[in-house]
């Protein structure tokens, strides 16, 4: 079975990257820097011996870090504009230059792309 | 500040001695203040991962998971440095009584970073549609 079948797909990127406002995310707070380091480093130093595992665990905990980043910006948003009321934060996309926008764009498109891509072929 | 007369710093006295408006400029201080004291811990203005070497799909997969920590990091600091501008013009008392907060936003630190991030996204994004 595929990668893409085993990975949420996302409606736009606009979801996938946690954009505010919205709800609270829901990120399982592992400390996963460590695992993503080691999967990393056997890719880089001996790719043939990487897993189709290695690569599904490695996009999942890389997916999974953005969320937790994401997740803290929003806490670092509500603690700075709910106890300051005379002033109300941005959407994201008020917030950040429009070329930036566009790339987050595309950088969801290179997700699905890569998604499809390891799906059809098992991750080889 | 003492008024010593008429012009800007009446304009400026009669602003911070309104009670409300000192709270407000306080507040918008202390906004300011904190999101200084956030901006350190995103890297976004590093250019410090290379595009990876190899090929196949070993090459997308770890670009993809460079170029996802990156972003996540852009986003963080554009959106830290767009309310840390946007604070300081309305807490502002010579300032614009109206922001634009529509209007097209470009922090200078950010520029070679985003030109950087996008140059890879597309390379990537080619790499995978041929």
């Amino acid at each position: 079975m595929g990668l893409a079948w085993r990975l949420p797909k996302e409606s736009t990127y606009v979801d996938f990257f946690q954009f505010l406002p919205r709800a609270k995310i829901h990120a399982e707070e592992n400390g996963q820097q460590g695992e993503i380091d080691s999967i990393e480093n056997k890719m880089n130093s001996t790719p043939a011996e990487a897993s189709v595992h290695d690569i599904r665990e490695f996009i999942i905990k890389k997916e999974e870090d953005k969320d937790l980043k994401m997740k803290d910006l929003q806490i670092v948003f509500k603690q700075l504009f709910e106890q300051h009321g005379e002033f109300s934060a941005l959407s994201t996309e008020d917030s950040i230059d429009p070329k930036l926008l566009k790339s987050l764009e595309k950088l969801y498109d290179v997700r699905n792309l890569l998604l499809n891509r390891l799906g059809e072929d098992g991750g080889r | 500040m003492r008024s010593t007369g008429n012009g800007p710093l009446n304009s400026l006295n009669s602003l911070i001695g309104n009670s409300a408006n000192k709270d407000r400029i306080r507040a918008g201080q202390q906004i300011i203040y904190e999101i200084e004291h956030h901006l350190p811990r995103y890297k976004s203005s590093l250019v410090e991962n290379m595009a990876k070497k190899s090929t196949s799909e070993h090459y997308s997969v770890l670009e993809y998971g460079d170029l996802l920590s990156w972003g996540t990091e852009l986003i963080a600091t554009s959106m830290l440095l767009r309310h840390r501008q946007i604070l300081s013009l309305q807490i502002n008392p010579f300032g614009h009584s109206h922001i634009d907060t529509s209007a097209v936003f470009r922090d200078d630190s950010l520029i070679e970073p985003i030109e950087e991030f996008t140059t890879r996204i597309i390379r990537l994004l080619e790499f995978l549609e041929n």
